[in-house]
């Protein structure tokens, strides 16, 4: 009998292992911004607020809140989200995703964003991708 | 009721895990993330914890974990995705511990619940002394689930019948804070503790009161007694 629960304990660990992407795979994820791929430069523009786009803890991108501007993350197994930023408002566009939950989650304002159950955070859980306003 | 032969347990353990796995079924259906438009993600009724309160009170602790187990794993697999598998697993297993460990003294599960609310509330306001939009609504409904909680305690304290209300509240706040923790070590974001775990205990003690609720007629109809002792 605890030989049972040793291997069910066991498949449960390489079952958590396998559903956890390899430590390095933000190498491997390409970033677009409006449309065309991001070199990595700084985006220009000042703001008090920035929005920071975050993967698995590890940030990929940070831009001012206040101009227009289309980020799209796409990881190697096809996850694709796109956050979009209208100078006013910032929200998930779009991702495909099984909950949508982040798309669903509304858009973050300057005027909501103390007021937001969330706070500055849009966040899509299965994708491990998380969008922050903050200062 | 007694089930000592195998094929009795093994038949009630089959029936127990299909009803979860269907329950499951009606939480994914009923839309209950549209509640303040979306604000809230990841929120169900948690209407599959029924079966596990049944086995809290009736079966023996392996048989739960063995339960437990199952219907993460069949749901996950049938419905969700491998990652969703992880979260609920985190859940399931804090949720269960929790019950496991206060089936007997339901009354100070309901008591703790209450005053985590008060204090989750308290936090909610301190974040921001003049909430509006979103967070008035989960201030309010926060506020609603104390209340509820510590007319629970009473319920229990008056009639120990009312224990799997306890332990109901008890469990479902565990699950939310399970997921919670795992969602957080998944995207390192723990600024999203204090923000966000103060709704999701509340919600969890709204939720956990409704499925208490609906376990206490259930028991009531099978004749089911909590505060058996053996």
């Amino acid at each position: 009998m605890r030989r049972w629960w040793a291997a069910l304990l066991l498949c449960l660990l390489l079952g958590g292992c396998a559903a956890r992407p390899a430590a390095d795979t933000a190498d491997a994820v390409t970033v677009a911004l409006d449309g065309a791929a991001w070199d990595g430069a700084p985006v220009p523009g000042e703001d008090a607020l920035r929005v920071y786009v975050t993967l698995d803890g590890v940030p990929l991108i940070d831009l001012p809140f206040g101009q227009p501007h289309t980020v799209t993350v796409t990881q190697p197994d096809g996850a694709e989200n796109t956050v979009a930023l209208t100078g006013e408002a910032v929200s998930m566009a779009h991702a495909n995703c099984d909950n949508q939950d982040c798309v669903e989650m509304g858009e973050v304002t300057r005027d909501n964003l103390e007021l937001r159950v969330m706070g500055g955070f849009i966040i899509c859980l299965p994708h491990k991708l998380a969008v922050e306003v903050r200062q | 009721m007694l089930l000592n032969t195998t094929a009795q347990r093994v038949g009630r353990f089959g029936l127990l895990a299909a009803l979860s796995l269907v329950l499951g079924y009606f939480d994914r259906a009923i839309p209950l993330t549209m509640l303040l438009s979306g604000a809230v993600p990841g929120i169900k009724l948690g209407l599959a914890n029924t079966v596990l309160l049944y086995g809290v009170y009736m079966l023996d602790w392996k048989s739960c974990v063995a339960l437990m187990l199952t219907k993460v794993l069949l749901s996950g697999f049938l419905f969700g995705s491998l990652s969703a598998i992880l979260y609920s697993l985190a859940g399931g297993v804090l949720s269960l511990t929790v019950m496991l460990l206060i089936r007997r003294r339901p009354d100070w599960g309901a008591l703790a619940i209450a005053v985590l609310a008060a204090l989750s509330d308290a936090a909610l306001l301190w974040r921001n002394p003049h909430p509006g939009g979103q967070l008035l609504w989960c201030v309010i409904l926060i506020a609603l689930a104390c209340v509820a909680a510590a007319a629970v305690f009473v319920f229990i304290r008056r009639n120990p019948e009312n224990g799997v209300l306890g332990t109901s509240l008890a469990g479902a706040v565990a699950h939310n804070v399970g997921q919670m923790l795992a969602a957080v070590a998944v995207l390192h974001t723990p600024q999203l503790l204090y923000t966000y775990l103060p709704v999701l205990v509340g919600i969890g003690a709204a939720v956990g009161a409704l499925t208490g609720f609906v376990a206490r007629r259930v028991f009531a109809a099978l004749k089911i007694r909590t505060e058996r002792g053996d």
